[in-house]
C-alpha cells in the first residue's frame, strides 16, 4: 500500500477540503470556473470531422481513384470527339466508384449507435447541492466538487466519493459486469479507487437507500467515460478481406496504369492522334480493371449475411461475414454460451464428503440456511432474483412441501459483494436465530471455527480438516460444479440490534456445501471438435473457479485433461502479468482464463493480436464493449447481451449459442472460397479484353472489342454469374482446412496465371480467331483500316463479344469446384447459376441479332454457322480446364 | 528540492498535491512555492493558500518556504529570475485553459518554462483532482528517440512512491492511405523495431525502478499518435500520462503541437509534460 492517498482513503471532512467544496456545495462562480477548466460532464468524444474524414478515406482508396480517373478520361474524350457515348461511360464509371465509396462509408457510420446506447446509462438531470440549496441541474453541468444527492433508482452521472450513505446499494454491472448489488458506505476505504465501496461510479444505478457524494471526476475521466471513450475511439483493424481486396486492387491498378500509360506513350511516339491514344489508354485501363468485382463482393457478403441470419448469426458489418471465416482463435464466455445458463442444485454435501447427502433433515436445513443469505422474491412465474439464489429457492420448494418449504426471509441482509465474494443474512430458521453466510470456499475458509459433521458431531477446525475439505472441494469443482460454502453463527434470541457484516462474521460453523451445475449445451462438444478440426483454437474466459472451468473445458473438448492446470491462468495472475507474459502463456498452451473479470478480456485480445492471430471475442456486458471492438470479430449475445455490447459488436448471436458461431465460421469460409471463385471467373474475361488492345497498338489490325463492349461484360453479363458463384453451398472440406494465414493473398500468383495466361488466353485466342475469320471471310485485308460503323467490322466485333460471353459459361461451370469438374454438383442446384447462363446465352444472341442491342453495342449479325462456332468455345474452355484439374489436381 | 510555480487558483492547489507528494520523496524534503503577484488573485488569498500548504507540509515533515514575487517584466520573467537553478531540483507548474485562447500549452507561461528552464521541469494538467497527486498507473508514450531515459528519470523517480506500474508505449504513426495497404510482413517488421526500442528503454528504466515495480510495454501501429495515446490511457486505466514534447523544427512544432494540445484537452487522466530531447 502506498503511503500517499487518493480520495477513497480520506475521511468525509477531508474530502470536502481536498476538493475545496463544502456541505453546502459549490457556488455558481466556483462551478463555472471548474466547468471552463475541465469541460462538460459528457462522455462523447468530440470529433466533428469524423464523418468527413471517413468519407474522404473511402473516396481516396486506390480503386475509387482509378475509377474516377477513368471517368475523367471519358469526359475528356467526349469533349475531344463528341458522339462516341464516352460521357455515358464516364457517368457509369463515376457512379460505380461513388456507390462503392458510399457503401463503405455507411458501414463505418456505426459509432453513433454505440454512443446512443452508452448515453442511456447517464441521467439527463440530477439533484445537487449548490449555493446551499438543492438544485436540479443538467448532468452535463456537473464539475468536480459538486455535492450530488442520490436516492433509489438514480443513475449516477459522474464518479463521486460518498460523504453520507444510508442503506445505499448500487448496481455496478455497467462497469464490473457483476449483476449482484454492492453495498456502499461513506467510511474510509483502503482499497484501490476502482474497488472502493465508498465511491459511486458514473453509469451505475442506485438500487436502494440514499446518499450524498462529492464528484471528483467527470465526463471521459470517469471510469464509465473511459469505457465510452474506448467504445468510440478504438478503430477495428482492416479485416483480412479488406487487406486482401486492397492488395488486389493495388496490383490491378498498377498493371492497368502501367500498361495504359506505356501504350499511350507508344501511341504518341508512333504518331497516332491524341484522341486515339486517349481512347486506347482508357480501353487498356477499363479492360484491366474488373469494375463489377467490388460491387459483387458486397453483394456476395450481403447474401452471406442473410444465410448467416438463418443460422442465428446476425451480421451488423458486412466485412465480418468473411472475417468470421478467417478467425484463428475464439475467446468465449462460459455461462450462457457454452452452457445453458440454467443453474440447478446438483448435490448438497456434508463438509467431509463429496456425495449427495441422503439425510432429508440436513438437506432442508442447509437449503434454508443458504436461503437466509439470499435475496429472492416469489412471483407468479416462480422466483425472481440472482440465478443462484433462485436455484436454491426452487430446490427447497421441490424438496419440502407445505410449511416446511415456506421461508420468512432474512431480517437483515448483506448483499453479495464481488470483492468479499459472499452474501449474508440474519434471520430465523426452525425457530433458531442465525447469521448465515454463503460464498466461495476460498473466502469463507479463514472465518470458519467449527465444522458440522452430523447432528451429533461438530468438530473444531484445524489445518488438517481444512485441507481435507480443500481436497473435496477440488474434486467437486473438477466435476464442473460450482460449489458454494454455507456457514452459520447462532445469535442470541430476540435481539433487534443492527450489526455490521464484519461484526457478525466470526466463529462461523461450516454447515455444508451446495454444488450447482449449469448444464452444457448439447451441441457444444461437436462444435468445438469442429473448430479444432478447422484449426481454430478456443479459449474459455470465465469468472468461475479454475477447477470448475477446467472441468467444463474438458467436457466441451477445449482441453483434454482436467488436471492439466498448466493450461489455466487465473484473473489474479493475468492482472499481474505483462502483455509479453500473457503472450508467452498463450504460446505455452494456456486455454482457460478462470476467476477473471470482463475488463481483463481486453488484455487477452491484445495479447492474441500481438501474436498475429485473428481473434473473435464474445461478450454481453457494457464493459465488454472495448474488447468486442478491439477483437477482429466482436460477437455479442442477442438474448442476454446489453445494447452497448450489441452496438460494439459486428456479429450478434440470436440464440447466444456457441454452436452458432461455428455455423457462422463455416459460412464465412464458404463466402471467402466463393469470392475466390468469382474473382477467378471475372479475371478470366480480362484476358480477351486486354489482348485486342495490345494487337491493335502493335499490329495494323482493327480493334476487336470496344470500351462499351468491355463494360457490357464487366458491369453486365458477368455480374449474375459471379453472384451465382457467391451463392455456392459450403464445400465438405471447408471446416477440415486450417484457417488461411494472414499473409494469404486473394490475388495469388496461381490465380493470376490461371486467369490471364490459361483460361483468359484461351478465351482471347478463340474469340480473336472468330473475329479475324469474319473479317477475312468478309474481304478484309491485313493492314487495311475499317470504319467503326462498317457492317463488316460490327459483325466481327459482335462475334468476338458473343464468343467471350459464351465461353464464360464454360468458365463459370468449371469455377464451381476447385478439383472436380463442376458439373457433378448439378446445374439445377443453383438457380442463380442457371439464370446467369441464360443471360449469357440470350445476350450473346441478342447482340448479334437484336437490333436495339446491336445499336447500343455497335455490333451486326453473323451467319448462323459462325455463331455455332462461338458455342464450341464452351466445351473448349470447360474441357481444357477439366483436363488441367485431372492432370495437376487429381491427387 | 521541489519548486512549485503556483498561480493562486484552485487549479494551483491541485498541482500542489503533486508538489507535496514529490517533496516527501526528496532527500532534503524541501518545497519552495513561488507566486507572482499579477493582480489576478490577491496577496491575502495566496498567503492563506500557502498557510494551508505549510500546515500540510508540517504534517508530512516537509521543509516548506514560499515567495510572493512582485510583478516585474511579466509573470514569466519574474518567475525565471526567482527560480533557483540546480540540476537536482524539479520545477512543477500547471497548464491551464486560457479564457480567450483555446490552447492549453501553446503560448502559455508553462510552454516558455518548458522550453527555457535548464533544470528538470514538469507541466501538469490536473483533470482528476480526486487522485490527490498520487497516480498509481503511469503511461509513458515514447516517440522513438534514442537518447535514453535521462529526461524522464527525475520525474519517474519522484512518482515511484505512489505508482506501482509504468506502461511504456510506442505508437508507430502510419499514414491512413498506407495503413490499409501495409503488408503483414511490413507491419511485423515495424512492430519488432518498436519492441526492440522499448526493450532498450525498459532496460535503462529497470536500473532506476524499485525491484517489485511493474514495467510493461506495448507497441501499436496507428494513423494518429495522439488518439493512440488517449485510447491506450483509457484502456490501461492510466492515472497519469507522461508526455515528452520537443520542438526541433517549425514543421515538428506544427505537426506535433496540435497533437499535444489534443492530448491535453481530451486526456482521461492527469497529464505531465516534460521536455523531451
Amino acid at each position: 500500500m502506498s503511503v500517499q492517498q487518493q480520495i477513497q482513503h480520506l475521511s468525509s471532512e477531508q474530502v470536502f477540503s481536498a476538493l475545496q467544496s463544502s456541505p453546502k456545495g459549490l457556488s455558481d462562480e466556483q462551478a463555472s470556473g471548474r466547468l471552463r477548466e475541465l469541460g462538460a460532464n459528457s462522455i462523447e468524444v468530440r470529433d466533428p470531422w469524423r464523418l468527413v474524414r471517413s468519407l474522404m478515406r473511402q473516396l481516396t482508396n486506390f480503386f475509387t481513384l482509378l475509377l474516377f480517373a477513368s471517368a475523367a478520361i471519358c469526359f475528356v474524350a467526349e469533349h475531344l470527339q463528341p458522339g462516341e457515348s464516352m460521357a455515358i461511360l464516364g457517368w457509369a464509371l463515376a457512379g460505380v466508384a461513388l456507390l462503392n465509396a458510399l457503401f463503405s462509408f455507411v458501414q463505418e457510420y456505426r459509432a453513433e449507435k454505440a454512443m446512443a446506447a452508452l448515453r442511456q446509462f447517464l441521467p439527463p438531470m440530477v439533484q445537487v447541492q449548490r449555493n446551499g440549496k438543492v438544485q436540479k441541474l443538467l448532468a452535463e453541468e456537473l464539475v468536480p466538487g459538486d455535492l450530488l444527492l442520490l436516492r433509489e433508482g438514480d443513475r449516477v452521472p459522474a464518479d463521486a466519493r460518498l460523504v453520507a450513505a444510508e442503506g445505499l446499494m448500487a448496481n455496478n454491472a455497467p462497469l464490473t459486469g457483476e449483476a449482484q448489488p454492492v453495498a456502499l458506505s461513506s467510511a474510509v476505504c483502503e482499497s484501490r479507487l476502482v474497488e472502493s465501496n465508498n465511491v459511486v461510479f458514473a453509469g451505475c444505478q442506485i438500487l436502494r437507500g440514499t446518499g450524498e457524494a462529492i464528484i471528483f471526476a467527470t465526463g471521459l475521466r470517469t471510469e464509465f467515460g473511459k469505457l465510452a471513450h474506448l467504445s468510440q475511439a478504438i478503430h477495428r483493424d482492416p479485416s483480412p478481406l479488406e487487406r486482401q481486396t486492397a492488395h488486389m486492387v493495388r496490383v490491378l491498378t498498377v498493371i492497368a496504369v502501367t500498361l495504359g500509360v506505356a501504350f499511350f506513350l507508344y501511341g504518341v511516339f508512333s504518331g497516332r492522334s491524341l484522341w486515339v491514344n486517349l481512347v486506347f489508354m482508357m480501353g487498356i485501363i477499363v479492360a484491366n480493371v474488373p469494375e463489377g468485382l467490388l460491387p459483387t463482393f458486397t453483394l456476395s457478403l450481403a447474401m452471406g449475411s442473410l444465410r448467416m441470419a438463418r443460422k442465428n448469426v446476425l451480421v451488423t458489418s458486412l466485412n465480418a461475414v468473411e472475417g468470421l471465416g478467417a478467425i484463428q482463435v475464439i475467446c468465449t464466455d462460459k455461462t450462457g454460451t457454452l452452457t445453458l445458463n440454467q443453474l440447478a442444485v446438483n448435490r448438497l454435501t456434508v463438509p467431509f464428503t463429496s456425495k449427495d447427502s441422503d439425510s432429508g433433515e440436513f438437506r432442508h436445513r442447509l437449503l434454508q440456511v443458504a436461503l437466509l443469505a439470499s435475496d429472492v422474491h416469489p412471483t407468479e412465474q416462480g422466483f425472481s432474483g440472482d440465478p443462484l439464489d433462485v436455484a436454491i429457492a426452487t430446490r427447497l420448494q421441490q424438496e419440502c412441501s407445505g410449511a416446511e418449504g415456506s421461508f420468512d426471509g432474512p431480517v437483515q441482509f448483506f448483499p453479495f459483494d464481488s470483492e468479499l465474494k459472499r452474501s449474508a443474512g440474519l434471520g430465523t430458521v426452525s425457530g433458531e436465530q442465525l447469521f448465515a453466510v454463503k460464498g466461495a470456499w476460498e473466502v469463507l475458509r479463514s472465518l470458519i471455527s467449527e465444522i458440522y459433521i452430523s447432528e451429533q458431531e461438530i468438530c473444531r477446525v484445524s489445518t488438517r480438516e481444512l485441507m481435507r475439505i480443500d481436497t473435496i472441494l477440488s474434486e467437486l469443482a473438477g466435476r464442473g460444479l460450482r460449489v458454494v460454502a454455507v456457514a452459520t453463527r447462532r445469535m442470541e434470541e430476540g435481539g433487534t440490534k443492527q450489526y455490521s457484516q464484519q461484526q457478525l462474521e466470526r466463529e462461523l460453523r461450516l454447515e455444508g456445501f451446495i454444488a450447482i451445475e449449469d448444464p452444457l449445451r448439447e451441441e457444444v462438444p461437436a462444435a468445438i471438435a469442429s473448430c479444432h478440426g478447422a484449426g481454430i483454437d478456443v479459449i474459455l474466459i470465465t469468472g468461475d473457479h479454475p477447477a470448475t472451468a477446467a472441468s467444463v473445458a474438458v467436457q466441451c473438448g477445449i482441453i483434454e485433461e482436467k488436471d492439466d492446470m498448466s493450461r489455466v491462468m487465473t484473473g489474479d495472475v493475468l492482472e499481474q502479468s505483462s502483455d509479453l507474459e500473457i503472450q508467452q502463456a498463450l504460446e505455452r498452451g494456456v486455454r482457460i482464463f478462470a476467476r477473471t473479470s470482463p475488463a481483463q478480456k481486453m488484455k487477452i485480445v491484445m495479447a492474441m493480436k500481438s501474436l498475429g492471430r485473428v481473434v473473435a471475442m464474445t461478450g454481453d456486458g457494457v464493459n465488454d464493449a472495448p474488447a468486442l471492438k478491439a477483437a477482429d470479430v466482436g460477437i455479442a449475445m442477442g438474448k442476454g447481451g446489453t445494447d452497448v455490447a450489441r452496438a460494439a459488436a459486428q456479429i450478434i448471436l440470436l440464440d447466444d449459442n456457441f454452436a452458432s458461431i461455428v455455423a457462422g465460421i463455416e459460412e464465412g469460409r464458404t463466402v471467402f472460397i466463393n469470392i475466390r471463385k468469382f474473382t477467378n471467373y471475372v479475371l478470366v474475361s480480362n484476358g480477351p479484353e486486354i489482348l485486342p488492345y495490345l494487337l491493335y497498338v502493335l499490329l495494323p489490325v482493327p480493334l476487336a472489342l470496344t470500351v462499351i463492349q468491355i463494360l457490357s461484360i464487366d458491369l453486365g453479363t458477368d455480374i449474375i454469374p459471379s453472384m451465382a458463384l457467391g451463392q455456392e453451398p459450403p464445400e465438405p472440406e471447408a471446416m477440415l482446412q486450417p484457417p488461411r494465414s494472414r499473409e494469404f493473398h486473394l490475388l495469388s500468383r496461381g490465380l493470376v496465371l490461371h486467369s490471364y495466361l490459361f483460361l483468359g488466353l484461351l478465351e482471347a485466342l478463340w474469340s480473336l480467331a472468330l473475329f479475324f475469320y469474319v473479317l477475312l471471310a468478309g474481304g478484309w485485308q491485313y493492314g487495311t483500316d475499317l470504319a467503326s460503323n462498317d457492317p463488316l467490322y460490327r459483325s466481327a466485333t459482335g462475334i468476338a463479344l458473343a464468343t467471350i460471353l459464351l465461353m464464360q459459361i464454360g468458365n463459370l461451370v468449371g469455377r464451381r469446384y476447385r478439383v472436380h469438374s463442376g458439373l457433378d454438383r448439378g446445374l439445377l442446384t443453383n438457380r442463380l447459376l442457371l439464370l446467369g447462363i441464360l443471360i449469357q446465352v440470350v445476350f450473346s444472341w441478342g447482340l448479334l441479332y437484336f437490333p436495339p442491342l446491336q445499336k447500343i453495342l455497335g455490333t451486326a449479325p453473323v451467319a448462323w454457322p459462325v455463331y455455332l462456332l462461338a458455342w464450341c468455345g464452351i466445351p473448349l474452355i470447360f474441357g481444357a480446364d477439366y483436363l488441367r484439374k485431372r492432370i495437376f489436381l487429381a491427387t | 528540492m521541489i519548486i512549485l510555480a503556483h498561480d493562486g487558483s484552485l487549479y494551483g492547489d491541485w498541482i500542489s498535491c503533486y508538489a507535496v507528494n514529490f517533496a516527501v520523496a526528496e532527500e532534503d524534503r524541501k518545497l519552495l512555492a513561488l507566486h507572482v503577484l499579477d493582480d489576478t488573485v490577491s496577496a491575502e488569498v495566496v498567503s492563506a493558500k500557502f498557510a494551508q500548504l505549510s500546515t500540510l507540509c508540517q504534517e508530512r515533515k516537509i521543509d516548506f518556504s514560499f515567495q510572493l514575487l512582485p510583478l516585474g517584466k511579466g509573470v514569466y520573467r519574474s518567475l525565471r529570475q526567482a527560480i533557483p537553478h540546480n540540476a537536482n531540483n524539479l520545477l512543477i507548474f500547471g497548464t491551464r485553459s486560457k479564457v480567450k485562447k483555446r490552447t492549453l500549452l501553446r503560448g502559455s507561461i508553462a510552454e516558455k518554462l518548458l522550453r527555457t528552464h535548464q533544470c528538470p521541469v514538469l507541466a501538469i494538467r490536473v483533470v482528476q483532482p480526486g487522485l490527490l497527486g498520487s497516480p498509481e498507473e503511469l503511461l509513458l508514450p515514447l516517440a522513438g528517440h534514442w537518447s535514453g531515459v535521462a529526461r524522464i528519470e527525475p520525474i519517474v523517480k519522484r512518482l515511484i512512491p505512489s505508482a506501482h506500474r509504468l506502461h511504456l508505449f510506442r505508437a508507430l504513426q502510419v499514414n491512413h492511405l498506407r495503413h490499409a495497404h501495409l503488408s503483414i510482413t511490413r507491419e511485423r517488421r515495424l512492430l519488432i523495431a518498436g519492441q526492440n526500442y522499448l526493450e532498450d528503454i525498459s532496460t535503462q528504466l529497470t536500473a532506476i525502478l524499485p525491484q517489485k515495480f511493474s514495467l510493461e510495454s506495448q507497441v501499436m501501429i496507428a494513423t494518429g499518435w495522439q488518439n493512440a495515446v488517449l485510447t491506450q490511457a483509457s484502456r490501461l486505466k492510466a492515472q497519469m500520462i507522461l508526455l515528452g514534447v520537443s520542438e526541433r523544427s517549425l514543421a515538428h512544432k506544427m505537426f506535433y503541437g496540435a497533437g499535444v494540445e489534443q492530448v491535453l484537452r481530451d486526456t482521461p487522466c492527469d497529464i505531465g509534460i516534460y521536455r523531451a530531447p
